[in-house]
């Protein structure tokens, strides 16, 4: 399993870092959308973008955008890492086609559980 | 995620008061009025509050892992803040955050005292939050 996230804080990046290896995955980092193009052209088999929405440079919301209409990355999932301030965006992240989202703060048990959802190893739900 | 319970007391009252420490995580806040909330707290707090919020041991984090760790912080209060407005004639924007660092730093407000402060305790930390509005 390789995740890539997109994230401008390294602490945050840290604590996924942590949870998918506890998953046995591997994770690729990027601190904003533009680093994170770089590195899924430099990357095959990207199993999921855990992706923040609030980013100096190309935000979150641009960077969606822009794997979504990409002719290789769309077929990715994407999850997107929101403060709960963001929450409002959530709709329109799910409508331009995250698969779903998480809401900081948040625990590394509900970090795992969403990841594996994502990847079809559990059950999709609200939160 | 940072998971700590804390207690809470209003600031002092009087122009003498001053917040000093090391870390301070900052955010503007941007709507009808434009204000500034911040998070302070010293070095040591610092450690042991982002060593709750990872998981990672307050010995092996570094400089950057506290900056960061209180820019995060912030952003998840006022994100906070900013949910609880939706849907009111109160709906602002918030920057990226920001932190200042220094050893017993305060900041100067140039013409207002500040607006809402609290302290926050928890066993060997504590925390100042404080909201000031910039309107001359």
């Amino acid at each position: 399993m390789i995740v890539l996230s997109v994230d401008d804080s390294a602490i945050i990046r840290k604590i996924i870092r942590g949870a998918v290896e506890v998953l046995e995955g591997t994770l690729l980092e990027a601190s904003d959308g533009e680093e994170a193009l770089e590195i899924m052209d430099k990357h095959d088999g990207i199993d999921l973008i855990l992706l923040d929405w609030n980013m100096p440079g190309m935000n979150g919301w641009e960077l969606l955008n822009r794997i979504k209409s990409h002719p290789v990355y769309k077929y990715i999932p994407v999850m997107m890492v929101t403060t709960e301030g963001e929450r409002e965006n959530i709709v329109r992240a799910i409508r331009a086609g995250a698969v779903h989202y998480l809401v900081k703060p948040f625990t590394t048990e509900d970090l795992q559980k969403k990841i594996l959802e994502c990847l079809g190893r559990g059950d999709i739900s609200s939160n | 995620m940072a998971g700590i319970l804390v207690d809470e007391q209003p600031c002092p009252v009087g122009g003498g008061f001053k917040t000093t420490c090391d870390y301070t995580g900052a955010m503007l806040v941007i709507g009808r009025r434009t204000a500034m909330i911040t998070l302070s707290m010293s070095r040591e707090a610092a450690k042991l509050v982002v060593a709750y919020m990872t998981g990672i041991s307050p010995a092996e984090l570094e400089e950057d892992d506290l900056a960061d760790g209180m820019a995060e912080l912030v952003n998840m209060i006022a994100g906070s803040s900013k949910s609880s407005l939706v849907g009111t004639d109160f709906h602002f924007r918030i920057t990226l955050p920001f932190v200042l660092v220094g050893e017993n730093q305060h900041i100067v407000y140039k013409s207002k005292p500040v607006d809402r402060c609290k302290h926050y305790f928890a066993g060997d930390i504590e925390a100042t939050l404080e909201l000031v509005y910039l309107e001359g």
